[in-house]
Parts: structure tokens; C-alpha cells; sequence
């Protein structure tokens, strides 16, 4: 299984195309992403921020949701 | 006309007196998401009977009432479409952006236009004849997808505003306002999100269909709270995840 990084710089747009595996992480986490008109402005460290995550959970989260699937276009 | 088009003359004559060579549009098509699949030898045809059209600041592209005999495409900066009802009260359907048509609903269904479009910033646009780009879409498969897409695209968006309108509460409505203009026009900097557009309280009361104080008094509320920066033509979206809160209605935590 190849290992992934999320780059906290990178918008939740950019993850959401990259790695479509990572929304199933958004929405058990309840956060409103997914279709948002902000996915394009706000990066995954801004994401951390609004919803009171520890910066690196949600990274490693990410990752390994990533990982576990194919990345999209 | 102190402030209309550039040159003098109708716009269709200055048009022509400003068409680039063939190659120049051709780029600027390439960028235009409705042609931007279509393959070298189609957006090539697509240049016969393609004519620019430069708009100075407040200057018409059209006027509500006018017979919709063209079709057009915003290439650079912003247009306004605004539409006066029968009581005279002004109201502004949505802002154009470029790669966005405009007009063409009206040229397509060979109705008069319904609203007028007017340069809010220096513009340039390219236009057909609506018999010229009839022709085109009855000639291209993916051209006529395409245009599809983009008229469902912007139906929903129609629905939505009339969901919004029917039932939401004012902040809500103005939330969402600002959050797709961001979305449509937005540009990071370092205090935000800026709305890259002109855009006054009375813009935006006449988007969203409430009064120039209403939105005056949920702007300084929400400037006193830290989650925008409200100018006089200049919005900021300082904290643009509370704006979605609102929007959306999910539990706001104080800011």
C-alpha cells in the first residue's frame, strides 16, 4: 500500500479531486465540506482549525482513508 | 453617450472594427468552459461569425427590452445583469464572470431581453448573430452538451435562489449571497476571501431582495464579530467557515 501525505496547505477542493476516498473521512466527521462554495479557498490546516482538530489527527486521517483507495483525476 | 461603448457608432459596427486575427480569439475560446473540450478543427468553425465586443465601465452589453439577436460570451472582467420590474423597482439577477455566457437564453428562445447587462469593471466579450451560433450548435454535438450543462447549471442555481427566497431568513439569504459571489468571483488574501467585485450594500440588497438597511445592519453585525470586512464597494470574508455556518444553519460557535 503506497504511502500517502496530505500537505496542510492543500485546499479541501484539491483533496476532495485527489483523493475521493477522503470524503468518507469529511462526512463521519460531520464537517460541511463536501460541496461547499469555501472547498476552494480554505487548505486542510484551515479545516483543523474551524472544527477544533489536533492538525495532525486529521492529517493522518486523511492519509489513511487516502491510501486505502485509488487516487481520483 | 458619456459613458457607453468604446468608439463611436453602433456596438456592431465597432465590433468589427476590433476583431482580432483568428488565433488571438481562438485562445480566449480555449478558455471558455463551455468550448473547452471541443476539438481544434470545431473551435475553429466556431471563430465564423465571431465578433468582439469592448465595454467601458457602465457601459451596455444590452438593454432589458432589447430584441436578443446575439449571443454572447464574457472573455475579461465583470458584467452586471439587472432587470427593472414593472413597479420600477431595480433588481440584480446575478454578476457574469469570465467564461460565462450571457444573453443567450433570451437569443435562444428568440425572446426580447429580460434584463440588461452592464459593465461593472473595462470588458471585452465575444457575440454571434443568434442564426450564426444556432448553426454552430445545430452543426456540433458537444458544442449543443455542453450548452445543455451550462443552462441546467444555471437553472439550479435559479431553483435555489427561489428555495432561499421563499423560505430562509434574511441573514441566511445574505450569507449564502456573499458566499457564492466568493465562490463565483472570490481571490485569497491575507486578511480572507475578497469578493473580486464592485459591490455595494444596494448591490446586494437588490440580490437578495431586502432592503439597503437590512443588509447594512447584518454586515456591521457580522464586522463586529470578526467574520467579514464590509468597505464600501470591497467585501472581505474574514472567516469564511462561520459564513457557511450561517448559511447553512449548523450551530454557529461565538466568535
Amino acid at each position: 500500500m503506497d504511502e500517502v501525505s496530505i500537505p496542510e496547505t492543500m485546499t479541501a477542493e484539491e483533496l476532495q479531486q485527489r483523493w475521493p476516498a477522503t470524503i468518507r473521512v469529511l462526512i463521519r466527521r460531520r464537517m460541511a465540506c463536501v460541496g461547499c462554495p469555501m472547498a476552494r479557498f480554505d487548505s486542510v490546516r484551515d479545516l483543523a482549525l474551524n472544527y477544533g482538530i489536533p492538525l495532525e489527527d486529521l492529517r493522518l486521517e486523511l492519509a489513511q482513508a487516502a491510501a486505502q483507495a485509488p487516487a481520483g483525476g | 453617450m458619456a459613458h457607453g461603448v468604446q468608439d463611436t457608432g453602433r456596438p456592431e459596427e465597432q465590433a468589427s472594427a476590433h476583431l482580432p486575427s483568428g488565433t488571438d480569439l481562438s485562445i480566449l475560446l480555449r478558455g471558455v468552459p463551455l468550448f473547452a473540450d471541443l476539438a481544434d478543427p470545431d473551435l475553429e468553425r466556431l471563430l465564423v461569425g465571431a465578433a468582439p465586443l469592448r465595454l467601458d465601465t457602465g457601459a451596455a452589453a444590452f438593454h432589458q427590452g432589447d430584441e436578443a439577436r446575439t449571443f454572447q460570451v464574457l472573455l475579461t472582467g465583470r458584467l452586471k445583469l439587472s432587470q427593472v420590474t414593472p413597479d420600477g423597482q431595480q433588481v440584480t439577477l446575478r454578476y457574469i464572470t469570465p467564461g460565462e455566457m450571457f444573453g443567450g437564453i433570451a437569443a435562444l428562445n428568440g425572446k426580447p431581453y429580460p434584463a440588461s447587462a452592464l459593465a461593472v469593471a473595462p470588458s471585452l466579450a465575444v457575440r454571434w448573430d443568434r442564426e450564426v451560433f444556432q448553426r454552430h450548435v445545430q452543426e456540433q454535438a458537444q458544442l449543443s452538451w455542453k450548452l445543455i450543462q451550462e443552462l441546467s447549471r444555471r437553472f439550479s442555481e435559479a431553483q435555489s435562489r427561489f428555495r432561499e427566497m421563499a423560505t430562509e431568513r434574511v441573514e441566511r439569504r445574505i450569507a449564502r449571497t456573499l458566499l457564492r459571489l466568493a465562490h463565483q468571483t472570490g481571490r485569497r488574501v491575507e486578511e480572507g476571501v475578497l469578493i473580486d467585485l464592485p459591490l455595494s450594500r444596494q448591490d446586494l440588497a437588490e440580490m437578495i431582495g431586502t432592503t439597503q438597511f437590512t443588509v447594512s445592519r447584518v454586515l456591521s453585525d457580522w464586522e463586529r464579530r470578526g467574520l467579514v470586512e464590509a468597505g464600501r464597494a470591497r467585501v472581505v470574508l474574514r472567516h469564511p467557515h462561520q459564513l457557511v455556518l450561517v448559511a447553512e444553519d449548523l450551530m454557529a460557535p461565538e466568535v
